[in-house]
Protein backbone atom coordinates (compact mmCIF):
# COMPACT_ATOMS: atom_id res chain seq x y z
CA UNK A 1 0.00 0.00 0.00
CA UNK A 2 0.94 3.28 -1.34
CA UNK A 3 1.26 5.98 1.99
CA UNK A 4 1.18 9.41 0.92
CA UNK A 5 -0.01 10.74 4.52
CA UNK A 6 3.35 12.77 5.08
CA UNK A 7 1.82 15.06 2.81
CA UNK A 8 -0.68 17.14 4.83
CA UNK A 9 0.23 16.21 8.12
CA UNK A 10 0.22 19.27 9.90
CA UNK A 11 -3.47 19.77 10.88
CA UNK A 12 -4.34 16.13 12.05
CA UNK A 13 -7.38 17.10 13.25
CA UNK A 14 -8.53 19.00 9.63
CA UNK A 15 -7.55 15.65 7.83
CA UNK A 16 -9.29 12.41 7.39
CA UNK A 17 -7.22 9.46 6.82
CA UNK A 18 -8.69 7.41 3.52
CA UNK A 19 -7.87 4.04 2.32
CA UNK A 20 -8.36 4.90 -1.69
CA UNK A 21 -8.86 2.22 -4.14
CA UNK A 22 -10.67 1.56 -7.37
CA UNK A 23 -14.06 -0.29 -7.96
CA UNK A 24 -14.31 -0.85 -11.76
CA UNK A 25 -13.11 2.12 -13.11
CA UNK A 26 -14.86 4.02 -9.70
CA UNK A 27 -12.08 5.67 -7.34
CA UNK A 28 -13.74 5.10 -3.84
CA UNK A 29 -12.23 5.36 -0.67
CA UNK A 30 -12.71 3.91 2.96
CA UNK A 31 -11.83 5.51 6.48
CA UNK A 32 -8.62 4.21 7.00
CA UNK A 33 -9.21 2.34 10.73
CA UNK A 34 -11.63 0.43 9.13
CA UNK A 35 -9.14 -0.96 6.87
CA UNK A 36 -6.87 -3.79 9.31
CA UNK A 37 -5.27 -5.66 6.34
CA UNK A 38 -3.80 -5.97 3.21
CA UNK A 39 -3.38 -8.76 1.15
CA UNK A 40 -2.78 -9.61 -2.90
CA UNK A 41 -5.13 -12.56 -2.82
CA UNK A 42 -8.35 -14.04 -0.42
CA UNK A 43 -7.64 -15.93 2.07
CA UNK A 44 -10.76 -15.72 4.13
CA UNK A 45 -13.79 -17.50 3.95
CA UNK A 46 -16.01 -14.59 3.62
CA UNK A 47 -15.30 -12.10 0.81
CA UNK A 48 -16.71 -9.99 -1.72
CA UNK A 49 -15.70 -8.28 -5.02
CA UNK A 50 -16.21 -4.57 -4.44
CA UNK A 51 -17.85 -3.97 -7.89
CA UNK A 52 -20.99 -6.29 -6.62
CA UNK A 53 -20.86 -5.22 -2.93
CA UNK A 54 -20.98 -1.29 -3.81
CA UNK A 55 -22.01 -0.85 -6.68
CA UNK A 56 -24.83 -3.30 -6.61
CA UNK A 57 -23.41 -4.89 -10.80
CA UNK A 58 -24.23 -8.53 -11.45
CA UNK A 59 -20.73 -8.84 -13.21
CA UNK A 60 -17.42 -7.32 -12.54
CA UNK A 61 -15.57 -5.71 -15.31
CA UNK A 62 -12.06 -5.97 -13.50
CA UNK A 63 -10.76 -8.71 -11.62
CA UNK A 64 -9.62 -7.72 -8.06
CA UNK A 65 -5.96 -7.17 -7.89
CA UNK A 66 -6.13 -6.17 -3.75
CA UNK A 67 -8.05 -7.35 -1.13
CA UNK A 68 -8.45 -5.13 1.98
CA UNK A 69 -9.14 -7.01 4.92
CA UNK A 70 -12.47 -5.48 6.82
CA UNK A 71 -14.34 -6.27 9.87
CA UNK A 72 -18.04 -7.00 10.82
CA UNK A 73 -19.72 -8.36 13.59
CA UNK A 74 -19.09 -11.76 12.33
CA UNK A 75 -15.32 -10.62 12.51
CA UNK A 76 -12.81 -10.25 9.15
CA UNK A 77 -13.68 -10.72 5.85
CA UNK A 78 -12.08 -9.35 2.98
CA UNK A 79 -13.18 -6.96 0.08
CA UNK A 80 -11.70 -7.14 -3.98
CA UNK A 81 -10.39 -4.33 -5.50
CA UNK A 82 -8.83 -2.88 -8.25
CA UNK A 83 -6.00 -0.42 -9.00
CA UNK A 84 -3.27 1.04 -6.44
CA UNK A 85 -4.30 0.70 -2.99
CA UNK A 86 -3.16 4.11 -1.39
CA UNK A 87 -3.47 5.74 2.29
CA UNK A 88 -3.59 9.47 1.70
CA UNK A 89 -5.18 12.52 4.61
CA UNK A 90 -7.49 14.30 2.74
CA UNK A 91 -8.83 17.93 4.18
CA UNK A 92 -12.37 17.75 5.43
CA UNK A 93 -13.58 20.85 3.87
CA UNK A 94 -13.11 18.33 0.27
CA UNK A 95 -15.23 16.10 1.47
CA UNK A 96 -19.35 16.43 0.24
CA UNK A 97 -21.89 15.32 1.98
CA UNK A 98 -24.07 13.12 -0.43
CA UNK A 99 -26.47 15.02 -2.51
CA UNK A 100 -30.43 13.85 -1.34
CA UNK A 101 -31.34 12.18 -4.36
CA UNK A 102 -28.42 10.49 -4.38
CA UNK A 103 -28.59 8.91 -1.49
CA UNK A 104 -31.84 8.21 -1.93
CA UNK A 105 -31.48 6.12 -5.36
CA UNK A 106 -27.70 4.66 -4.69
CA UNK A 107 -27.28 0.83 -4.84
CA UNK A 108 -25.23 0.79 -1.71
CA UNK A 109 -26.56 2.22 1.44
CA UNK A 110 -23.42 2.42 2.48
CA UNK A 111 -22.49 5.42 0.16
CA UNK A 112 -22.04 8.41 2.21
CA UNK A 113 -20.33 11.53 0.71
CA UNK A 114 -17.77 12.02 -2.38
CA UNK A 115 -14.92 14.30 -2.54
CA UNK A 116 -12.98 14.93 -5.98
CA UNK A 117 -9.21 13.64 -6.49
CA UNK A 118 -7.06 15.23 -9.29
CA UNK A 119 -10.70 16.07 -11.33
CA UNK A 120 -11.60 12.61 -10.51
CA UNK A 121 -14.83 11.72 -8.36
CA UNK A 122 -14.05 9.34 -5.33
CA UNK A 123 -16.79 7.39 -3.95
CA UNK A 124 -16.88 7.36 0.58
CA UNK A 125 -18.14 4.34 2.12
CA UNK A 126 -18.77 3.33 5.59
CA UNK A 127 -16.83 0.61 6.27
CA UNK A 128 -18.75 -0.01 9.36
CA UNK A 129 -21.72 -0.81 7.08
CA UNK A 130 -20.02 -3.03 4.73
CA UNK A 131 -20.11 -6.59 5.22
CA UNK A 132 -20.11 -9.22 2.40
CA UNK A 133 -23.45 -11.02 0.84
CA UNK A 134 -24.26 -14.50 1.78
CA UNK B 1 -76.15 88.01 2.33
CA UNK B 2 -77.33 84.45 1.69
CA UNK B 3 -77.66 82.06 4.28
CA UNK B 4 -76.60 78.44 3.00
CA UNK B 5 -77.53 77.02 6.47
CA UNK B 6 -80.59 75.37 5.48
CA UNK B 7 -79.36 74.36 2.18
CA UNK B 8 -78.27 70.94 2.74
CA UNK B 9 -79.18 69.53 5.80
CA UNK B 10 -76.96 66.51 5.22
CA UNK B 11 -73.76 68.36 4.80
CA UNK B 12 -74.29 69.89 8.30
CA UNK B 13 -74.03 66.15 9.75
CA UNK B 14 -70.46 65.66 8.71
CA UNK B 15 -67.42 66.94 10.81
CA UNK B 16 -64.29 68.16 10.03
CA UNK B 17 -62.46 64.94 10.95
CA UNK B 18 -65.21 62.87 8.87
CA UNK B 19 -64.84 64.89 5.69
CA UNK B 20 -60.96 64.77 5.67
CA UNK B 21 -60.70 61.20 6.48
CA UNK B 22 -63.35 60.50 3.90
CA UNK B 23 -61.03 62.76 1.71
CA UNK B 24 -58.11 60.80 3.04
CA UNK B 25 -59.38 57.75 1.72
CA UNK B 26 -60.36 59.14 -2.04
CA UNK B 27 -56.55 59.71 -2.02
CA UNK B 28 -55.47 56.36 -1.22
CA UNK B 29 -53.73 54.52 -4.13
CA UNK B 30 -55.72 51.43 -5.01
CA UNK B 31 -53.69 48.81 -6.51
CA UNK B 32 -55.26 47.36 -9.12
CA UNK B 33 -52.06 44.78 -10.30
CA UNK B 34 -52.89 41.02 -10.50
CA UNK B 35 -51.16 38.57 -8.63
CA UNK B 36 -48.50 37.34 -10.74
CA UNK B 37 -46.35 34.06 -10.40
CA UNK B 38 -42.87 34.14 -11.72
CA UNK B 39 -42.53 31.09 -14.10
CA UNK B 40 -39.33 29.21 -15.69
CA UNK B 41 -40.82 28.08 -19.03
CA UNK B 42 -38.84 25.35 -20.49
CA UNK B 43 -38.74 22.40 -23.10
CA UNK B 44 -38.28 18.94 -22.50
CA UNK B 45 -39.05 16.22 -25.44
CA UNK B 46 -40.60 19.02 -27.52
CA UNK B 47 -43.13 19.63 -24.47
CA UNK B 48 -43.67 22.90 -22.70
CA UNK B 49 -43.02 22.90 -19.30
CA UNK B 50 -42.78 25.85 -16.33
CA UNK B 51 -41.51 25.38 -12.80
CA UNK B 52 -42.04 27.82 -10.30
CA UNK B 53 -39.39 30.77 -10.30
CA UNK B 54 -39.40 30.45 -6.62
CA UNK B 55 -38.46 27.01 -6.70
CA UNK B 56 -35.56 27.59 -9.36
CA UNK B 57 -32.20 29.00 -7.66
CA UNK B 58 -30.18 29.36 -10.83
CA UNK B 59 -30.02 28.45 -14.41
CA UNK B 60 -26.35 27.26 -15.71
CA UNK B 61 -25.06 26.30 -19.00
CA UNK B 62 -25.78 22.70 -20.12
CA UNK B 63 -22.36 22.05 -20.63
CA UNK B 64 -21.13 21.36 -16.92
CA UNK B 65 -18.92 18.83 -16.26
CA UNK B 66 -21.23 15.96 -14.63
CA UNK B 67 -19.38 13.24 -12.93
CA UNK B 68 -20.80 9.89 -13.74
CA UNK B 69 -21.60 8.05 -10.56
CA UNK B 70 -22.26 4.27 -11.05
CA UNK B 71 -24.57 2.46 -9.05
CA UNK B 72 -27.90 5.17 -10.04
CA UNK B 73 -30.66 4.34 -12.23
CA UNK B 74 -30.33 6.08 -15.51
CA UNK B 75 -32.36 9.18 -14.62
CA UNK B 76 -29.01 10.36 -12.73
CA UNK B 77 -26.73 11.53 -14.88
CA UNK B 78 -24.47 12.06 -11.48
CA UNK B 79 -22.85 15.48 -10.18
CA UNK B 80 -21.81 18.84 -10.77
CA UNK B 81 -19.40 20.34 -8.63
CA UNK B 82 -20.78 24.07 -7.71
CA UNK B 83 -18.69 26.53 -6.25
CA UNK B 84 -17.61 24.02 -3.33
CA UNK B 85 -20.65 22.10 -3.17
CA UNK B 86 -21.40 18.87 -4.90
CA UNK B 87 -25.07 18.80 -6.66
CA UNK B 88 -27.00 15.56 -8.10
CA UNK B 89 -28.23 16.17 -11.78
CA UNK B 90 -30.89 14.39 -12.87
CA UNK B 91 -33.53 13.99 -15.48
CA UNK B 92 -37.31 14.13 -15.88
CA UNK B 93 -38.14 12.06 -18.85
CA UNK B 94 -38.75 8.75 -17.32
CA UNK B 95 -40.59 10.24 -14.26
CA UNK B 96 -43.05 11.85 -17.09
CA UNK B 97 -42.66 9.25 -19.54
CA UNK B 98 -40.99 11.39 -22.56
CA UNK B 99 -38.96 9.58 -25.21
CA UNK B 100 -35.26 10.38 -24.45
CA UNK B 101 -33.60 13.49 -26.23
CA UNK B 102 -29.34 13.96 -26.90
CA UNK B 103 -29.51 17.75 -26.16
CA UNK B 104 -27.11 19.21 -23.77
CA UNK B 105 -29.44 21.75 -23.37
CA UNK B 106 -29.28 23.79 -19.57
CA UNK B 107 -29.48 23.04 -16.51
CA UNK B 108 -32.38 24.68 -13.63
CA UNK B 109 -30.83 24.19 -10.12
CA UNK B 110 -34.06 23.26 -8.71
CA UNK B 111 -34.92 23.41 -4.60
CA UNK B 112 -38.16 21.80 -3.11
CA UNK B 113 -39.09 19.74 -0.14
CA UNK B 114 -35.78 20.57 1.21
CA UNK B 115 -33.92 18.93 -1.33
CA UNK B 116 -31.62 20.65 -4.12
CA UNK B 117 -30.82 19.00 -7.77
CA UNK B 118 -30.11 20.57 -11.09
CA UNK B 119 -32.54 19.27 -13.37
CA UNK B 120 -31.86 18.58 -17.22
CA UNK B 121 -33.70 20.73 -19.88
CA UNK B 122 -33.58 20.60 -23.59
CA UNK B 123 -34.28 24.26 -24.15
CA UNK B 124 -35.09 27.34 -21.81
CA UNK B 125 -38.03 29.52 -23.33
CA UNK B 126 -38.01 32.45 -21.05
CA UNK B 127 -38.49 33.55 -17.26
CA UNK B 128 -41.91 35.40 -17.00
CA UNK B 129 -44.22 37.15 -14.69
CA UNK B 130 -47.87 35.28 -14.85
CA UNK B 131 -51.34 35.92 -13.84
CA UNK B 132 -52.17 33.58 -10.84
CA UNK B 133 -55.56 34.01 -12.62
CA UNK B 134 -54.34 32.64 -15.97
CA UNK B 135 -53.15 29.76 -14.12
CA UNK B 136 -56.01 26.77 -14.39
CA UNK B 137 -56.06 23.72 -12.76
CA UNK B 138 -54.57 20.13 -14.79
CA UNK B 139 -57.19 18.53 -16.94
CA UNK B 140 -59.11 15.41 -16.40
CA UNK B 141 -57.22 14.06 -19.78
CA UNK B 142 -53.71 14.73 -18.75
CA UNK B 143 -51.62 11.48 -18.75
CA UNK B 144 -51.70 9.65 -15.69
CA UNK B 145 -47.90 9.62 -15.64
CA UNK B 146 -47.87 13.22 -15.71
CA UNK B 147 -50.85 13.91 -13.82
CA UNK B 148 -49.14 13.86 -10.35
CA UNK B 149 -46.61 16.46 -11.12
CA UNK B 150 -48.60 19.20 -12.44
CA UNK B 151 -49.74 21.93 -10.44
CA UNK B 152 -51.32 23.69 -12.79
CA UNK B 153 -51.57 24.34 -17.15
CA UNK B 154 -51.16 27.83 -19.04
CA UNK B 155 -52.19 28.73 -21.77
CA UNK B 156 -50.72 31.72 -23.32
CA UNK B 157 -53.35 33.98 -24.32
CA UNK B 158 -50.58 35.93 -27.11
CA UNK B 159 -47.26 34.07 -28.10
CA UNK B 160 -43.64 35.69 -28.66
CA UNK B 161 -44.84 35.70 -32.83
CA UNK B 162 -48.43 37.81 -31.99
CA UNK B 163 -46.00 40.33 -29.95
CA UNK B 164 -43.91 40.89 -33.08
CA UNK B 165 -46.47 40.66 -35.66
CA UNK B 166 -49.12 43.43 -33.73
CA UNK B 167 -45.30 45.13 -32.58
CA UNK B 168 -44.60 45.78 -36.82
CA UNK B 169 -48.28 46.36 -37.30
CA UNK B 170 -47.47 42.82 -39.76
CA UNK B 171 -50.77 40.89 -38.73
CA UNK B 172 -49.89 38.45 -41.58
CA UNK B 173 -48.21 36.03 -39.35
CA UNK B 174 -50.58 33.50 -37.99
CA UNK B 175 -49.25 31.84 -34.92
CA UNK B 176 -49.28 28.05 -35.11
CA UNK B 177 -50.62 25.52 -33.42
CA UNK B 178 -47.48 24.62 -31.66
CA UNK B 179 -46.95 28.37 -30.45
CA UNK B 180 -50.15 28.32 -28.93
CA UNK B 181 -49.46 25.11 -26.81
CA UNK B 182 -50.44 24.84 -23.13
CA UNK B 183 -47.39 24.83 -20.68
CA UNK B 184 -47.34 22.14 -18.07
CA UNK B 185 -46.62 24.10 -14.26
CA UNK B 186 -44.51 21.41 -12.97
CA UNK B 187 -44.70 21.06 -9.07
CA UNK B 188 -40.71 20.32 -8.07
CA UNK B 189 -42.43 19.14 -4.82
CA UNK B 190 -44.46 15.96 -5.92
CA UNK B 191 -41.32 15.32 -8.34
CA UNK B 192 -38.55 15.71 -5.81
CA UNK B 193 -40.56 13.41 -3.79
CA UNK B 194 -41.37 10.90 -6.09
CA UNK B 195 -37.76 10.60 -7.04
CA UNK B 196 -36.83 10.24 -3.91
CA UNK B 197 -39.31 7.45 -2.93
CA UNK B 198 -37.25 5.46 -6.16
CA UNK B 199 -39.63 6.62 -9.42
CA UNK B 200 -38.15 7.64 -12.44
Amino acid sequence: MVNDAHKHMSESTSYIALVLFKVGQTLAAIEAHHVVGLASSATMQRFTDAECLLLNTQDISVLPSNWLTLQDAQGPWQLGVTGEVVLTHVPISELFPLPSLIAARHASPALRGMTLRDKTLCLLFDGAALSPKN
Amino acid sequence: MTDYSQQNSETQRISLDEALAHQSDDLSIIDVDEPCQQLVLFRIANQRFALPGSAVNEILSGDQPVYFVPGLPASTEGVIHLRGNIESVITLQALLDLPPTEQTGMLLLVTAAGIRSAIRIDYLDDVCDTPVSALKPAPDTLSSQLKPYVSALWQPETTFDEEVSDATGDNTEVPSAHNRAATVLLNPEALFNAYQQGLG
